[in-house]
Parts: C-alpha cells; structure tokens; sequence
C-alpha cells in the first residue's frame, strides 16, 4: 500500500472522529430501590457513553460507563444515600454537561442552600467545595473542521465576502464556525425555525437579528443579517422546535 | 440536476433558485453574483434591474471561489432568460392540470413569461423540468392568504407587477344535491373559488393599480350565470365570482379591467367528474388554449366589467 493511499484511508477512517456530538436530552436521574442511580441522556450521533463523578465538581475522580450509541444509561454503584455527588456526561473523549444529584433521590439536585458558617469552611477547605451551578449546562466547544459544517464549500469564499462582515468575521473558516455555534445556539436556546419542504431549515434571532439557512443534514447554506424588516415573516416553511438534524 | 440563474442565465447552478414552496436557496450565482433570496426578497432587486447592472458591469465572471468555466459565453447564457420585446409577465394560478396548464403552455410557447401555481407539488416539479427560467413555478393554495402574500411579494419585486392575472384555479364538490355535500368539501369550494380569487386580487391588484396598467381575469363559469341541480355549491362560488369581479371593476381606476370569464365546456377531470363519459365530445384543454389564450392577451382596459365567454366554444 503506497504512503499517500493510506495516508487517505487514516483520514477516511479520522472523519467520524471529527464530527461534533451534541447532547439533545439532558442527563435524567433516577434513584433504583436497589440503592442504585441511573444516569441517562441522549446526543446526536453514536459514541461511547461515560459518566465522570465525585463528591466536589473539581473532583470528578470515579467513572462509569456504557456502550456505543446515541441513547446512553449508566448505573452508578455505591453512593451515600443522601449525599450530593457531582457528575458530568459525555463521550467516552468529552464531556458535555455537568450537574449534581443526591444519592437516593430522583431527579438533578436543587441548587445548595449553605449556612454562612459552612459557606466559609467549604471556601477554606481543600480542595474547595462545589460552586458549580446545579442546573445542567452545555459545555461550549470549539466549531468542527469548516469541511464538517458548510454544506457547499465552493460557495464559502463567496458567502464570506458578501457576509463577513455582518459578524466581524476574519476569515471564512471563523465565518463557517459562527454559522455552526449560531446553529447550535438555535436549538439550546429554541430560537424560530422553519422547515421547507426541501429540508432547508431557517433560522433567525429576533434579538441580534441574525438569519441563517441549513441543509437538512445541519450544514450551512448561508449566514447574514437581513436589511428588511419582514424577511423572516415571508420566509416560507412550517415552524418547528427541532430540526431534523437532530431528530434524525 | 443543474439550474438556470433567471438573472444572467447561467446554466450550471446546483440548486433551483426557488424551493417548491418559493424559498430562496441562498446559492450565490458565481456567474452574476445574485444571492438568490437575498438579493430579491432582503434587497429587493428585480431580475430585470441586476441583469442590467451585471451587463453594464461587462458581465465579469462574479466568483471568488469558483473558477471562471473555460469558453464561457455570457452573452449567450443570458440571451436565453431576457424576456423579447413585447413579451407580457402573466400570474396563472392553477397551472398545474387542465385547461390552466394548456394555458401556461401556449403563453410561453407566443414569449410570454409566466410565473404560475398549482396545490400539486409534482405538478410544480414537471413544469420546472420543462419550462426554466424566466418562468417561475411554486406550489401553494391560493386559499392560503399568507402563502399567496408571499408569493406575490416576491413575483412583484423579481419581475414586477403582472400585466395579465389569470385566477384560473378552482375545485368543484361532489355531484349531489345541496344537502349532501361534506361540509368539507363546502369550505373547500368556497375557500378556493372565492377566497382564492380574492387572495390573489388582494396581494396583486395595488401593483398593478401602482403601475397604471394591467387585466385581471376570473374564471366564471356557464354554472356562474345559470344554475343545475346536483352543482349548487359550484354554482355559488361561481355566481360570487361574476359578482366579486362586477364590484372591482367599478372600484378599479382608469388602465385597470376586471373580467369574468366563461371558459365554455372542457374535456377536463373537473367536467368528468360531473358528466362522466360524455365528457369526451368536448374539446381538449390543448385545443381550448388556441382560442382562449390569444382571447386573453387581447383583452384591454376598456373591456372592464365585462362578463365574457371564450368564443368558439361550447356552451352547452
């Protein structure tokens, strides 16, 4: 086999790899009469599922984990009933959101009520105790390759030219990156969407008045800011709440 | 599949401009450098006024990102979607099956640009695949207010207010007396035939009025003028029709005509549905157009308020 052949093969076999995984149901708790929590939650695309634990968020220092797949649930084993564990979930490689839960109890635990006194010995103390918030959040990533997320990379240059600009974008990499987190921000966030009946999915943000279109398959079409005041409204398209990139 | 640009006529974009429902596809021709749905429907630049500005420009290949094909010949490409002299912009709804189809067919075939729709969306697709750029096809009821504002907005703004609207589209409800037709299918009647027509006066009409000049046609019927049994529902919304389109030609200013038109009896699916097999001793819609579309381009202001028949048909 020559160099560059398997030089390809090892990029063909990269790819998957590349891809961005992103959470689409929050991590649920629930408390077995065995003593027992499950964890679970769902992402995108299949990969390996682990659950990071411990009893301070800077010390997630036990694992669990399950199989390859987009619907994960991991049992953890072992815990102090009525204790309150720190946890996240992700990818076997990356986590993708954090939370607490108490041991015993079902459901992500409420945010701490501390004394004073506990406050300041929790401050002192080492390693410190946890200040994380009690409610999930994503953990913000850093765009995929541009060759992942644009959906016709020879139109790229052109869109770029056109509208760079509206975003202060410096290049058509960091562009394609802000139409790919301005994508992302539009389903945690649960900002308008239409559905055409080619698949195209539009987007728009009332607020920054940002407007962006989608393949079906979530790679981008275009990104910009409209000059006309009902632009989305004469958009066509049903509304939806979830693109099919994500309920595929 | 490759696309025409309906501005400078490149022929090799990878998407059609326009979904079926009318959405832009956002592909940014790299012949002329129209973004299609942005530069129409955010900037409002007509087809006609960034074709011009492109030829004025010496037709300078527009990409940065894809290279200039080897041979092109621009001037060729955009010969092939520039309207000739005298050519009229028509609006056709129910273009899509029957007579609205044989209408769109011989229009096109005389020049004529016509920018039509039609419920049915492989109806839409099959006249796409035969009839590109400058002509436009999208699917949408008409009975659908937004949808039909959408859809005149962006018609107006690519090729301007129409010289000849033709509310051609219709549905017709089950052959029965009054008392058993599905409510349904009442609603139905009543929201196409009449709301549709209204829906399309409505969003093309100020246009037309703002641009001095220009015929609106709407399809009556032999039933818009005489009744049967077992049609009274499609007698009503035709009656509304005549009386609808008597109304607007007294509100239409100088320039403008309202028509209600009697098509005559066609060998189409809606007259099968009502006659069965004899049905087949009418003429077909192909030959029906040889009449009624040059009827149509010849009518003018003065004929408003008229309530017309397409001669050389039968009426009975």
């Amino acid at each position: 086999m020559s160099g560059r052949l398997l030089f390809v093969l090892l990029l063909l076999c990269a790819a998957p790899a590349l891809r961005a995984i992103n959470l689409i149901a929050p991590p649920a708790i629930d408390a077995t009469a065995t003593g027992e929590t499950v964890v679970r939650w769902k992402i995108d695309s299949p990969a390996g599922g682990k659950v990071r634990y411990g009893l301070a968020a800077e010390k997630l220092d036990q694992m669990a984990s399950d199989g390859v797949g987009t619907e994960h649930s991991v049992t953890l084993r072992g815990l102090q009933p009525g204790t309150r564990y720190y946890f996240s979930v992700g990818t076997a490689r990356n986590p993708l959101t954090t939370g607490s839960f108490i041991a015993g109890k079902s459901g992500v635990a409420p945010e701490e009520k501390l004394s004073v006194l506990e406050t300041i010995r929790r401050a002192i103390s080492n390693p410190p105790a946890a200040r994380r918030e009690p409610t999930p959040k994503p953990i913000v990533r850093d765009a995929p390759a541009t060759r992942l997320t644009w959906g016709s990379m020879a139109s790229l240059r052109d869109h770029f030219d056109r509208h760079g600009g509206d975003f202060g974008a410096k290049s058509p990499d960091d562009y394609a990156a802000q139409a790919w987190r301005f994508r992302q921000r539009a389903v945690a966030e649960k900002l308008p969407m239409k559905l055409d009946t080619d698949g195209t999915v539009r987007v728009f943000d009332p607020k920054t008045r940002a407007f962006a279109s989608f393949n079906r398959n979530g790679t981008t079409k275009t990104y910009f800011r409209p000059d006309n005041p009902s632009y989305w409204q004469r958009q066509p398209g049903r509304p939806i709440q979830t693109p099919p990139w994500v309920s595929q | 599949m490759s696309h025409v640009c309906p501005v400078c006529g490149f022929p090799k974009l990878t998407e059609h401009p326009r979904s079926l429902s009318g959405g832009g596809s956002n592909e940014i021709c790299p012949s002329c450098g129209f973004e299609h749905g942005v530069d129409d429907d955010d900037k409002g630049r007509s087809y006609v006024a960034a074709r011009d500005a492109w030829r004025r420009g010496g037709m300078q290949w527009a990409s940065r990102g894809q290279p200039q094909p080897k041979g092109w010949k621009p001037e060729a490409q955009v010969a092939a979607v520039t309207p000739k002299d005298g050519a009229k912009f028509i609006v056709l709804t129910g273009c899509t099956r029957g007579c609205g189809r044989a209408l769109a067919e011989f229009f096109i075939r005389q020049g004529h640009t016509v920018a039509g729709c039609g419920r049915a969306e492989d109806g839409v697709s099959a006249l796409r695949k035969v009839f590109g750029p400058p002509h436009d096809f999208t699917a949408l009821d008409v009975s659908d207010d937004e949808a039909v504002m959408r859809w005149a907005a962006r018609l107006i703004t690519t090729h301007g207010a129409p010289d000849l609207l033709v509310n051609y589209a219709a549905v017709i409800a089950k052959s029965t007396p009054l008392w058993k037709v599905p409510a349904d299918e009442v609603t139905a009647s009543l929201a196409v035939n009449v709301g549709g027509t209204v829906n399309t006066i409505r969003r093309f009409a100020p246009a037309m009025i703002g641009r001095g000049h220009g015929v609106i046609v709407n399809f009556s019927s032999g039933w818009g003028r005489s009744t049967s049994p077992d049609v009274a529902i499609y007698c009503a919304t035709k009656w509304a029709v005549e009386g609808l389109t008597q109304a607007l030609a007294q509100e239409l200013p100088k320039g403008i005509a309202a028509v209600a038109l009697n098509p005559g009896i066609i060998n189409t699916e809606m007259l099968r549905s009502c006659f069965g097999g004899s049905a087949s001793a009418y003429p077909e819609p192909a030959e029906w157009a040889k009449n009624a579309g040059p009827f149509l381009l010849a009518l003018k202001a003065k004929d408003n308020g008229r309530s017309m028949d397409v001669p050389g048909m039968p009426a009975e």
